[in-house]
Order: C-alpha cells, then structure tokens, then sequence
C-alpha cells in the first residue's frame, strides 16, 4: 500500500475521486431533469430544478477539469515511480508492470476525452440564454460518469496491484526488437500511418479554420468526425515516427520517452497540443449536434468559431512540436533520412 | 393589441426567515406597456421592493416568470440577466446607492465600468447631466451633493444605458415638496420617452404626479389595482 503514499500517486486519485465524485453528483440531478424538466412550466418545483441544473452544470465543468487533469497525473505518475522501478526507465515500465497499467491509461484517455468534450457542451450551454439544453446535456452527464467511475477502478486496480519493488521491463526491450524484427519500420505502417496522420490532421485544421471563419453545424460535425479519426492516426505517427527521430534510434518507438528531459519534454506539448486540440473539435461538433433551432444557432455560431479556431492552432501547434524533432535530425545529417 | 413591454405571469417570492418559508409575493400578474408610469404604493414590509427587484432581473421569482421585452427574464442564467440589466432596465435604488468619493461623471458611468466606458457613453452621461439640470456638478463629488441632486443623478445612471423600464424605489424620501414635485416632472418626462416606469412609494404625493397612469395597490404581497 506504500505507492498510495507517493505525491504523485495520490494525487492523481485524488483528482479521479473529485472527478468522479463530482461527475455521480450531477447525474442524480440529470436523472431528475429527465424525469420531471419541461420547460413549459413556471411551478415552485420546475423553477427550484432549473437552479440545481446550474448547480450541476458547476459540478460537471469542475469535474471534467479534474478528469482531463486526471489523465496529466496518470502520466506525469508513471513517469515519477518509473525511477524508483528497477528496468524501467519511462512511463512504460511503470504501466507494463501490471497486467492493470495500460488499461487504465487507455480509460484515463477515453474519459479525458469525453469529459472535455462535455465540459464543452456546458460551455457553450452557459451562452444560450435559456434552459432548453437541459436534456441533451442530461443524457450527456449520464454518459460521461460511468466512464469517470470505471476509470476510476481501474486506476486502483493498477495502484494497488503495482509493486514498486518489481523488476519491470523497460520500453527498449519490449519495444525495440519488435520493431527491428519488422525490418527497421522503414515502410508499411509508419509511411502509411505517418500518410494518413498528415493527410486527416491537416485537412482537420484546415476544415476546423474554415469552420471558425464560416461557422456551419454540418461543417463542425465534419471536422470532428474527421478529428475523431486523426487523433488514433496523429498518436501511431507521433510513435513510428517523431519518437524515434526524438531519440535518433529507428526502432525506439516509445511515446513515453518522449517525456523525459533527454527530448526537451517534447511529449508534453506534443501530446498536450494533441488532446486540447481534439476536444476543442469534439465539442464544437458535439454542440453542432443540439444547436437546434434560431437562439441555440445564434449563440451557437460565436461558440463553434471559438472553439474550432482554438483547436486549429492547437493542432498547428501539435504538427509543430511534431516536426521540431525530425528537422532537427536533418539538419545535423544534412538531410539523411533516420530509416534505411 | 401590442405586446407588453413587461409581462408578470402569477409570480410568488417566498423567503426562509429563519423558521419558516414566507410569502413576500404572492401569484401577482399584471402588465405594463411602454410609455406607462404605474406607482406601487404600499405600507413599508408590503412587497414593494421586492416586487420591484423581481420586476428588474434582480432576484427569481419562487414561481411563475417576468417577461421583459417577451423574454423571460426571471429565468435566464446570472451573466444574461446582467446584461438585460444593464441593456434594458435601470434601477434607482432607495438609498440610491452612490459611490460617495466618485464625481458625478463617474457615478453615471458607473454601470458600464464592467464592460468598458465608450466615447457615447460619456457623451450619453453629459446629455442627461444637461437634461436634469446638472451639468454643472459633473467634477463635484457626490457626498457634497444636496438630497435633490443626488436623486437626479441616480436617475441620470440609470438612464444611460438607455432602458426601456425604469424602476424607482422611494423616489421623493427625503425630499421636500419643491424637489419632489421637480423630481416628478423629471420622471414624466422619462415615460413620455417611450419607457415604462414603475415606482415604488408610499408617498402620496407621487400617486396624485401629473403623469401617472395607474396606481397598484399593495398589501401582504398580493396587487390590487386601484
């Protein structure tokens, strides 16, 4: 039990138990808003559950704060107890040591994501100048809190099964020959992934700039539906391809690594940049979604050009700190390539 | 037949007094059109102020809804009904509420500090100073201002942005009867404009102002029109 007590151990649950506890909150209350909201009505009972619907939306945008802060402390976490952890020598080890480390880390970023994207369903919720997005956002907050509360578990599981006096394995031995037994990965998935990465990631900014010019609900949805896509191609680029440029070895495919000073801390930009982006994304096109009719478009138009110019520079930003490695290379080689 | 500028649909305000939940407004509806100047004359605990307070997007209703303008004020979120506030209702407090070491031009411009205080807005204010003869006070503090004056500029303040419903709580206390029948003409004038005022007052002397087009009565926090 001696790993609950490491600071960064500890806050990481702490911040998926406010998370959590938050998020359940506000469920209790989006159930009532299912059961018994109608706008329609003035009575003592609708008027006193369109106050608690504010108090709820409060507890929702905190909690999903937390959450998104929850996913950095998972990582940040990981990468700390990696130096007390004999053969790791990244997040990767820490995670690898327990059969639990990488599920939660995958349920930390599934409930990032969704929490973010409903945070921003709130945000854009607090410029409509009437309750008419009660329900949608009810449905919203009861499907976010199961995946807060799973994330949850799963984080304890992983704590409680982790055992610091472990001889773990290190990224460079489990993922290094895996790479070199697929011949270097000059080609196939990295081209193809890197391919893909470039062509769905800069089509996503370059709609999501068109969109905070012309902010358009079917335009939004698109450049969220193709964000969707891109976020799971930019994370196989950025490992096939920047992580090893980062550390100028072509089989060391390690996204962790990237969080270590030996890189500059590229990873946390590079993956911040990332996941803000994506959300920004999602939640203009999520709020595309129920923007339905004269008010909701009308504050929906100022919200959805925000929120798509913010994840356009956030993903220019991201392609950015991408690049920063691999030119680097090619100037010092004066223009090799890192793969045979 | 036009709509109401103001709509209130059966409103009740029930405050916990430390024992019980208590009735301040009880089910009141009433209308009240543009270029209206309706006085709510009560004893001092009927409900006047709060009635008004409902009335200006100060306070939500415990039921029912005010509609300023056909929106429902009383239930929008707190930043919207601000800038209802601010963009469609002035409010003259009873104790009118000055900022005692501001100068006048500052007490007036006062309400758009917030957001930011434009070239019009000072323009605005120094018309108004000018039309309640006080321009002259514009760089005079207002703790060195008489009962009169300081009435004139509270109505000034709240004028500026230019609502379409003025709200005066107590207008004429403290005043004698020359300043309050100057105040009066002044907030004739005002409903003459085109806005709908209402006043809050036990005073006789603004039920009977030249200008005034209903009286409302009000006793335990229910209306009755005169």
């Amino acid at each position: 039990m001696q790993q609950l007590l490491e600071p960064w151990v500890f806050l990481r649950l702490v911040a998926g138990l406010v998370a959590t506890a938050l998020l359940v909150r506000a469920s209790f209350t989006a159930i009532t808003v299912l059961r018994h909201f109608d706008v329609m009505r003035v009575t003592e009972g609708q008027l006193a559950l369109e106050r608690r619907v504010e108090l709820a939306g409060t507890f929702v945008r905190v909690g999903a704060i937390a959450q998104v802060v929850a996913l950095l402390l998972s990582v940040l976490a990981a990468d700390k107890l990696s130096r007390g952890i004999r053969g790791a020598m990244c997040a990767y080890g820490t995670f690898n040591s327990t059969p639990w480390g990488f599920r939660a880390l995958v349920a930390s970023i599934v409930a990032a994501l969704a929490a973010g994207t409903l945070a921003q369903l709130f945000a854009f919720d607090a410029r409509v100048r009437g309750m008419e997005l009660a329900r949608p956002l009810a449905w919203a907050t009861l499907v976010v809190a199961p995946l807060a509360v799973v994330d949850l578990a799963l984080q304890l599981a992983f704590v409680l099964d982790l055992d610091l006096s472990v001889v773990a394995s290190c990224c460079s031995v489990q993922l290094d020959p895996v790479a070199a037994a697929r011949g270097g990965t000059a080609g196939g998935p990295r081209v193809l992934s890197v391919a893909l990465a470039s062509v769905a990631g800069f089509v996503s900014i370059g709609l999501a700039a068109l969109c905070a010019r012309r902010p358009r609900r079917p335009l939004a949805v698109l450049t969220g539906a193709l964000a969707f896509l891109a976020l799971p191609l930019a994370a196989a680029a950025v490992v096939l391809e920047v992580a090893p440029y980062a550390f100028e070895v072509p089989q060391h495919h390690c996204p962790f690594c990237l969080l270590r000073g030996a890189t500059g801390l590229v990873g946390y930009p590079l993956f911040g940049a990332l996941l803000v982006g994506a959300i920004w994304l999602f939640g203009a096109a999520a709020s595309a979604i129920v923007a339905r009719g004269p008010a909701l478009l009308d504050a929906w138009r100022s919200f959805a050009s925000s929120r798509t110019r913010r994840g356009a520079i956030a993903w220019t930003v991201c392609a950015a700190v991408c690049a920063i490695p691999i030119v680097r290379y090619a100037i010092l080689t004066h223009g090799a390539s890192l793969f045979p | 037949m036009a709509r109401p500028l103001l709509s209130v649909r059966n409103v009740v305000k029930k405050v916990w007094d430390g024992r019980a939940r208590r009735v301040v407004v009880g089910d009141v509806s009433l209308d009240i059109s543009a270029g209206e100047w309706v006085v709510l004359r009560g004893p001092s605990g009927s409900g006047k102020t709060t009635l008004l307070a409902l009335l200006g997007a100060m306070m939500r209703p415990t039921s029912g809804e005010v509609l300023l303008d056909g929106e429902p004020t009383s239930r929008l979120r707190d930043a919207h009904r601000a800038e209802v506030r601010r963009s469609k209702v002035g409010f003259v407090f009873q104790d009118l509420q000055l900022i005692e070491d501001l100068d006048v031009v500052d007490n007036v411009l006062l309400p758009f500090v917030p957001v930011g205080v434009t070239a019009e807005h000072r323009a605005r204010a120094a018309a108004l100073l000018d039309r309640f003869g006080i321009a002259s006070l514009g760089h005079v503090k207002a703790r060195q201002l008489s009962g009169g004056e300081r009435q004139r500029v509270a109505i000034a303040r709240a004028l500026l942005g230019d609502p379409k419903l003025l709200l005066l709580d107590e207008p004429t206390a403290h005043l004698d009867d020359d300043r309050a029948t100057h105040l009066l003409e002044s907030i004739a004038a005002v409903a003459k404009d085109g806005r709908a005022v209402v006043t809050a007052t036990h005073d006789a002397r603004v039920t009977g102002a030249s200008g005034v087009t209903r009286v409302l009565e009000i006793h335990d926090g229910h209306v009755a029109e005169e």
